[in-house]
């Protein structure tokens, strides 16, 4: 989709994730949910792509496989030149030092008996970077810049709220100095005015650290707020990928055209026009044939319920995958 | 406001918890009515107090969790705070009935859809099998389920998020209930079933004339249905307006806040590096009675040296907007 210059810091293709699933028999052939099946694009330095969709179209297991947490079933994950997944179990521990990885739930992902100290420095001793007087000065930057204080050393997770548990778990991921970090629903379980803050954060340390983020979420205002460009998933598959100005204004895909239209208005006298999409999701186990929205499109024609469209350069900077766009 | 009489009107209502460390002041001092056919939104960020005053409602906080301490709730020339035990099973499910959040931990998961309607129905009227039956099918249908006989065999964990909310909503709809309290119903489900469900509940209200009150953390859901809103923070009713009104000319800084940390939709400009976002710098208090004076002071930008003394009275600004601060135009 997008050419492969130099400033591309990691470049995905054709990744797949197929979850295997007990199957009803013995003799029968093994099921599989195809949570990822084909999925393709590229982020370069210091940018965030916004990774957008609903419950179970794959998203989170796009970036679990982009760090090996879980591992992918095909395709190639390319950080500069490497592909990490190629890389033995040692040369990927190395590798994630510059991959890191922030959750949604900042209470299930920090481990409860450990203090905020030894949490943020469990990555710096594990890969010796730092110890003694050095150690400590390095964290103490580190909370300095997640906007914690120096009296929050000693503490414990419980101790601290949803915000600075999240702001805890940012350190965490900011110690290596990572160059890619993905952010899983990091502010999805915050309440807005805390949302405010991290969202901030985020996008301070960016500038600051030349970060690149894959910025995963189901909320489309919040993913248009930090993104440069946004790729649109349903049933494993980018159905849109494009800068962020185009996605909505002039999104072009149906599915990305009824997730638009659903978000909440503004303003009560504000005149929304929804498209109210039919029915629920598909199962990944046994997606529809052909496109994978022709069962809930609006628009669906007799060739979407059998040939699956490709992804085509709409615009510049604009790829869809529908048959309405040919 | 309405020439009607309300249909429910919560007067100075205070609900503590029983903490670890002693009574946590969960609602303070909260007034309001709900008129006919009306939908009132209560929104607020967590711990406000926003659940705490929809489940007073059908007095489900009760010791040792908590309880309501004082006030009154008067629906239908009762005081719900003061009925006995029988007298208050027989306001739930049939005059009052109440959605919550995750429709999985609301449905019991050993029985079939169609066990748990006909269940309900047969419970409050006395109604046969077969009629039941009928009853709770034609309420799926209300709802808007495809093909309701076979989704009555089905258990919860075979239907969707959206769909089992919608379940919920027919069980709540079983008696015609004057009042319906939506504990936030669409916060679990993706935007596109939000908008399916919100939809839903929008025309149920046109046909059945119910009220609904609805608590919610999202602005955006309260533009989308509410017709009034009450803002909560730490207990406490900030601002009250109707919905217009408050999305026009928000009065309280901590609304004013809400409404500006938000990310709004459609702000992205080609080519041009996004601004930050304002954020409400600090945390909500922890209410353990010791605080005196606006819950808000800490965290607000126009605060004075009387916000720390006292709560604000209500103050009007219209017949139907009125605002709880002593300092809303940043005065110093």
């Amino acid at each position: 989709m997008m050419d492969g210059s130099d400033s591309m810091l990691l470049e995905v293709n054709d990744l797949q994730m197929h979850y295997p699933v007990r199957s009803r028999s013995w003799f029968a052939k093994p099921d599989y949910v195809r949570a990822v099946d084909g999925v393709s694009f590229s982020i370069a330095k210091g940018e965030t792509l916004g990774l957008i969709g609903e419950s179970g179209c794959g998203k989170s297991s796009v970036g679990r496989s982009l760090l090996r947490l879980i591992t992918p079933t095909a395709g190639k994950v390319r950080l500069e030149d490497v592909n990490i997944l190629d890389l033995s179990k040692r040369e990927m521990r190395d590798r994630r030092r510059e991959m890191q990885i922030i959750f949604q739930d900042p209470f299930s992902s920090l481990d409860p008996r450990l203090t905020a100290e030894q949490i943020v420095s469990e990555p710096l001793v594990n890969f010796k970077v730092a110890k003694g007087r050095e150690l400590s000065r390095r964290i103490e930057e580190l909370f300095d810049q997640v906007g914690l204080q120096k009296q929050h050393l000693k503490r414990f997770p419980h101790e601290f709220s949803g915000g600075q548990r999240q702001r805890l778990g940012i350190a965490r991921a900011m110690a290596l100095n990572p160059r890619f970090v993905v952010c899983d629903e990091a502010v999805s379980a915050l309440d807005v005015s805390v949302q405010a803050q991290i969202i901030n954060l985020l996008m301070d340390l960016q500038e600051q650290l030349g970060l690149s983020y894959l910025f995963i979420s189901h909320d489309l205002a919040v993913v248009e707020h930090i993104s440069d460009r946004v790729a649109v998933m349903y049933l494993g598959k980018i159905v849109e990928i494009a800068d962020c100005h185009s996605i909505l204004q002039n999104p072009q895909h149906p599915y990305t055209q009824a997730l638009v239209s659903a978000v909440p208005r503004r303003h009560p006298s504000q005149k929304k026009e929804k498209i109210i999409l039919k029915g629920d999701l598909p199962s990944a186990t046994n997606p529809p044939k052909g496109c994978r929205f022709h069962t809930r499109c609006p628009m669906a024609m007799e060739r979407c319920s059998t040939v699956e469209p490709i992804i085509k350069r709409f615009s510049d900077d604009h790829a869809v995958a529908c048959h309405l766009i040919d | 406001m309405n020439a009607l009489l309300p249909l429910i009107e919560v007067k100075n209502l205070k609900v503590t918890f029983h903490g670890r460390t002693g009574p946590v002041l969960a609602v303070d001092d909260l007034s309001f009515q709900v008129s006919p056919g009306e939908t009132l939104a209560i929104v607020g960020e967590s711990g406000c107090g926003k659940s705490a005053t929809a489940m007073s409602l059908l007095r489900l906080i009760q010791p040792p969790i908590g309880r309501s301490e004082g006030g009154s709730i008067l629906f239908g020339g009762k005081d719900l705070l003061q009925l006995e035990y029988e007298e208050m099973r027989a306001v739930r499910g049939r005059e009052i009935a109440m959605i919550f959040q995750e429709p999985m931990s609301s449905l019991n998961p050993v029985l079939t859809i169609g066990r748990q309607l006909t269940e309900t129905v047969r419970v409050h009227a006395d109604a046969s099998q077969e009629t039941s039956r009928l009853r709770a099918i034609e309420l799926l249908h209300l709802v808007g389920l495809p093909d309701p006989e076979s989704q009555l065999r089905k258990y919860p964990y075979e239907l969707s998020g959206g769909m089992r909310q919608r379940v919920m909503i027919a069980m709540a709809l079983i008696n015609k209930p004057s009042l319906l309290i939506a504990d936030e119903p669409t916060t679990a489900l993706d935007v596109t079933i939000q908008a399916q469900v919100l939809d839903l509940l929008s025309k149920l209200q046109e046909e059945t004339g119910t009220s609904i009150l609805l608590i919610t953390h999202d602005l955006g859901v309260v533009a989308e249905i509410a017709k009034r809103v009450i803002v909560m923070y730490a207990g406490r009713k900030v601002e009250e307006a109707t919905t217009i009104e408050l999305f026009d000319n928000p009065q309280h800084p901590y609304t004013r806040g809400l409404m500006a940390a938000g990310p709004r939709l459609g702000s992205a400009m080609a080519d041009v590096k996004k601004a930050r976002l304002r954020e409400i710098s600090g945390t909500v208090p922890i209410m353990n009675g010791e605080l005196v004076g606006c819950p808000f002071a800490e965290r607000c930008e126009n605060v004075l040296d009387q916000c720390r003394l006292a709560f604000p009275q209500d103050t009007q600004v219209t017949e139907t907007h009125c605002v709880a601060c002593f300092n809303p135009n940043g005065a110093t």
